[in-house]
């Protein structure tokens, strides 16, 4: 019923705006007499950044290119962006959660050039895929265009990679605090006979991540009472290696782009936690690594005239593996107990190896019907096999499970009124077939409840609209009814710290945004941009993470009813390339909404704020740039930012005194940074200074982050 | 109302009995004295059951003078200590005191009390907390008895994946390790695992202890009717086990817990005359049913002749005894569920 409403909406929103097209034909049939003598002329264009800002979506768009050589990861440019918050379990390779208005990292779907971000591999993420790759990064916040064929439910990032014209190299390495090391190399180089372009990548970082843990407990020398010390981290070390070689052609009677890569990737990760600090791990690992091989061609006039076809094909080979084959009891001092459970899920030993073919097919047919219609029809496979097996526990039960997504997508794009206004309507089909083969621990995992095969078929829908009233305001709007199917991770666990959870059910939500933008060209070369952003998500069947804290492990549960609403926004100020000015800041309240329990009990936790989740915070971010100081073509750029986390309550706010409650406290985090680059740009030379104050900060249930730490990096870039 | 029902609804709604100042441990407990200065510690989980490692939403503790009906309702909004991130729901209570495990998994022991300031705000006093020596127990993964006039607490839990039992003896003061080791008890022929804690008891009228657990074919849940219990009687002067004799499984097939001790129900209990009772299970028509059975005075082995629960609708939960010759038992009606937030175990 409410799918066949947002037909009728959109069918009679069509014929409304095909009459306000009309009218706007008239008027410029009108103007086509006029001449005009020009004497000066000032030419001024938008950004690719800027263009995806001015989407009827709620989204935006961080220029990397700009940044890339102060730059370690692009989680920490996305981290500081509005209404993103990233928390992560600790320092260079942790596991991190990423959250877009209030909804938290599982609802966020990432992608590489529109592409699943897991098409690289398991151990690919925003926090080490190589920055020198990226071009932009593109943060679609609650309505997720249909362009992208997902199920994404509070967000999607998509992360788009370099397409220079011209040849170029781009190296840089980089070593800073806590035994961290971090090399990147992208270059892209085009055979002048043939037209043939090779775009080669790659990665590597390793740390230590020994950073201070302050204020731990650990064994005297007799071992008959406890100190506080503050000790180093002993066992969190990681690896990771990415290459990437992509080969193809532009501009051919066939194709507009045809290109074939492949690559591979390793990731080595020693484990230091469980989900809780308390619980100290000294000897398990994870390891992970992908082959991957792709292909993607885009064609304008792909077989009718105004017909483009963008079409992708991925396949991934990806197997992790998780050793826990000790049984000890970890202190922060490196001295242990033979204990008698192993360390990351407290019971036997295991070292599980887990193979996840997964393949994804994605294709884009967009039709222009006429100036500003256009007409988009997308598919997206995204299929993932889970094959376990345990080669110290022998009485494992090897199993197969397999994770089938087919999202549909037919969209309707039109520009009226000069392209001053700018809407999108959009219907979406999710089908999801999963079949379970795993039958380990089935009162936990739910595997007792979904043995066999399942499909089920959901609709969803929205609309998005924009309109400038000139470019100093703009308002923007956007709607969509979404249902976001559980990921692998979720669904299958991920072989160490979080169990399966077969039997969750897929998210369902009301998406509403409603923001205003624009920019003030204040003439002097002062800019002021702004942005602000409300939001409304009304989500049924909330996926939560949630702790066995006596087994340090996490588990993703439904949670009947959550609404989250609240509110981000920006602004920023440039004055003539020197100084940049920008504070942001975001609120969100998100409440349980379960009048009942499922017994018929009243709940006691009825409109109480979801706890173990930050609600308010905000970025400042000032900067300044010297030119020509020293050398021909030189600048020197300053920058400051400073991150500020309201405390928040780990468990339900309303009960307990609040004085015993448990909370992750206020964070203040300052972060400094020198970048001097010369020779217009070719090398450039960095010094990052984070948290120089050394502050005591905590994330993701009180695990303590890095304290001051230093960065220095350097980076070639030819062109 | 809506009160009454929460605690319902909590499950874990544990009324703990501390009394600091009125109750002397070794009072007859065939004639408990009632006086005069009482404090009611209870702990309740938000939402669901607190305990067996689900309690994702907060366990929170209020300290009251009297239970009786003239009462003011007991509110948790905005009251009460948050323990959630500490301690765990289940533990060793002995008058006024908690003994653990921690949630906080410092690696040790922890002994606790309960305080009202002066603006009745409750608050934990951590009396002592004291490192592993060299046996490791994980939180709520183990057993207990009081030894030496219960000046001796004796913590027993299995180690190498459930494949050997350890004891553990610490000062019930200080909670200093006093001694340490494994008992002299090896797996059965064709079974895989010890259950994961056992109960142990300290018989006054023969001064043993008394270890009831449980062999599998292996570790987790399992079909009680492949398990076998078995008795070991123990010298808590040496620890040395003095007799490990198999139950027959007409008896009993498992002890009615056997995985977190007696840290939040109690399946043993003992009457002035000397007679020891256990709660166990046995299969009836394919379901499990509770069962109770009793070691007379002089005895080392359960009275083939004797049940206390015939007739049962279901599993035993818990047992204490109250004195006066007076047991209370809660047991479950499997007609209304057996998963654990059914309306059975309210």
């Amino acid at each position: 019923m409410k799918v066949s409403r947002i037909i009728v909406s959109m069918i009679c929103a069509m014929g409304f705006c095909a009459a306000l097209q009309a009218q706007d034909t008239l008027l410029f049939k009108g103007v086509l007499s006029d001449t005009l003598t020009l004497h000066n002329a000032t030419v001024t264009a938008t950004s690719r950044t800027q263009q995806v800002k001015e989407k009827a979506y709620s989204v935006n768009a961080l220029n990397i290119n700009e940044i890339s050589s102060t730059l370690n990861s692009i989680a920490t440019a996305v981290d500081r962006s509005s209404g993103i918050r990233i928390r992560e379990e600790g320092g260079v390779g942790s596991d991190f959660e990423l959250s877009i208005n209030g909804l938290s990292g599982n609802s966020i779907r990432y992608f590489l050039d529109g592409l699943p971000l897991d098409a690289k591999g398991s151990g690919v993420t925003l926090a080490n895929l190589p920055v020198n790759m990226i071009e932009r990064v593109e943060i679609y916040k609650g309505v997720i265009p249909a362009s992208l064929g997902s199920d994404a439910l509070g967000g999607a990032i998509n992360i788009i990679t370099n397409r220079r014209n011209r040849n170029y190299l781009d190296f840089s390495a980089g070593v800073g605090s806590f035994h961290t090391a971090k090399t990147d190399f992208s270059a892209q180089y085009r055979l002048p006979r043939t037209g043939l372009i090779f775009r080669p990548v790659i990665s590597a970082a390793y740390s230590k991540n020994d950073y201070i843990m302050r204020d731990v407990k650990v064994r005297n020398e007799e071992h008959t009472a406890f100190v506080i010390k503050d000790l180093p981290r002993f066992h969190d070390g990681y690896r990771s290696l990415y290459a990437q070689l992509e080969a193809g052609v532009n501009d051919r009677s066939w194709a507009d782009a045809f290109f074939v890569s492949a690559s591979v990737s390793r990731t080595d990760k020693e484990i230091q936690t469980g989900a809780t600090q308390g619980h100290v791990i000294g000897m398990a690992e994870r390891h992970t690594e992908a082959l991957n091989f792709s292909a993607r061609y885009e064609k304008n006039h792909f077989l009718i005239e105004g017909l483009r076809l963008n079409a992708s094909l991925s396949q991934t080979f990806d197997h992790a593996q998780t050793i826990d084959t000790t049984y000890r009891r970890y202190y922060w001092d490196g001295t242990w107990i033979e204990g008698s459970y192993s360390e990351i899920r407290g019971r036997s030993k295991m070292l599980r190896d887990y193979r996840r073919p997964f393949t994804v097919v994605r294709s884009n047919l967009d039709y222009r019907l006429a100036e500003g219609h256009s007409l988009s029809l997308n598919y997206l496979l995204n299929r993932v096999g889970n094959k376990q097996q345990d080669f110290w526990d022998e009485s494992f039960e090897p199993s197969d499970d397999v994770l089938s997504k087919h999202v549909l997508g037919l969209s309707y794009d039109q520009s009226l009124l000069g392209g001053r206004l700018n809407n999108a309507f959009f219907v979406k089909d999710y089908i999801n077939h999963l079949r379970i083969g795993q039958t380990e621990l089935p009162t936990t995992t739910g595997s007792g409840e979904m043995a066999g095969t399942s499909t089920r078929n959901y609709f969803g829908g929205g609309i998005g609209t924009r309109y400038s009233a000139s470019g100093v305001l703009s308002l923007k709007g956007s709607y969509e009814h979404s249902v976001r199917l559980p990921v692998s991770r979720e669904l299958l666990g991920n072989g160490s710290t979080v169990y399966p959870n077969v039997a969750l059910k897929p998210e369902v939500s009301e998406n509403f945004n409603l923001g205003a933008f624009g920019t003030w060209d204040l003439g002097g070369g002062h800019l002021l941009s702004y942005e602000a952003n409300g939001f409304l998500r009304l989500v049924d069947n909330y996926i939560q993470a949630t702790i066995y804290e006596t087994q340090s492990m996490m588990q993703y549960v439904n949670v009947a009813a959550v609404h989250v609403k609240g509110v981000d926004a920006e602004v920023r100020y440039d004055w003539a390339g020197k100084l940049h000015l920008a504070v942001n800041a975001s609120y969100d309240d998100s409440r349980d909404q379960r009048k009942y329990t499922q017994s018929g009990e009243p709940s006691i936790t009825y409109r109480n704020r979801t706890p173990n989740r930050p609600w308010a915070f905000c970025n400042a971010e000032a900067a300044y740039t010297f030119r020509h100081l020293a050398l021909q073509g030189d600048r020197l750029r300053l920058g400051a930012n400073y991150r500020w986390v309201h405390w928040f309550y780990l468990t339900w706010a309303a009960y307990g005194s609040a004085s015993s409650k448990s909370r992750v406290p206020t964070q203040h985090l300052t972060d400094l940074s020198a970048l001097y680059s010369w020779a217009g740009g070719r090398y450039n030379l960095s010094l990052e200074c984070d948290n120089v104050f050394n502050f005591l900060a905590f994330d993701n249930y009180m695990l303590q982050k890095p304290g001051r730490s230093f960065y220095l990096k350097f980076r070639l870039f030819l062109q | 109302m809506k009160n009454f029902k929460f605690f319902l609804m909590a499950f874990a709604a544990l009324v703990v009995l501390a009394l600091p100042a009125g109750c002397d441990p070794t009072d007859d407990p065939e004639k408990p004295v009632i006086k005069d200065t009482y404090s009611f510690d209870l702990f309740v989980c938000a939402v669901k059951h607190g305990g067996m490692s689900k309690n994702k939403n907060g366990t929170f503790v209020r300290s009251v003078s009297a239970l009786t009906a003239d009462q003011p309702r007991v509110e948790f909004t905005g009251k009460g200590v948050d323990i959630t991130e500490n301690y765990t729901l289940e533990s060793i209570t002995r008058g006024r005191y908690y003994y653990q495990v921690p949630q906080k998994a410092t690696g040790g022991f922890v002994k606790f009390h309960i305080e009202r300031d002066a603006s009745g705000a409750e608050k934990i006093v951590e009396d002592a907390e004291v490192p592993f020596k060299d046996k490791v127990y994980s939180a709520r993964k183990y057993t207990h008895a009081w030894v030496g006039d219960s000046t001796t607490l004796v913590i027993v839990g299995t180690a190498d994946n459930a494949t050997k039992i350890q004891w553990t003896k610490l000062s019930e003061k200080t909670l200093t390790v006093e001694s340490e080791g494994n008992f002299n008890i090896t797996l059965p022929e064709g079974y895989g695992a010890f259950s994961t804690s056992g109960l142990l008891t300290y018989r006054k009228s023969d001064q043993k202890l008394y270890y009831f657990y449980i062999a599998k074919p292996a570790a987790g849940m399992g079909d009680a009717a492949k398990s076998v219990t078995y008795i070991a009687i123990i010298d808590p002067k040496t620890m040395a086990v003095e007799s490990n004799t198999a139950v027959p499984a007409e008896i009993m097939e498992e002890t009615a817990g056997s995985a977190y001790g007696e840290l939040m129900q109690n399946m043993i209990m003992q009457d002035g005359a000397g007679n020891l009772y256990l709660a166990g299970l046995k299969t009836v028509d394919g379901a499990e049913m509770g069962i109770l059975r009793r070691i007379k005075p002089g005895e080392k082995a359960f009275d083939p002749t004797w049940n206390g629960f015939p007739n049962p609708e279901g599993k035993l939960l818990t047992v204490q005894y109250l004195g006066y010759g007076k047991a209370l038992a809660y047991s479950r009606d499997e007609k209304l569920g057996t998963k654990i937030d059914s309306r059975s175990h309210f």
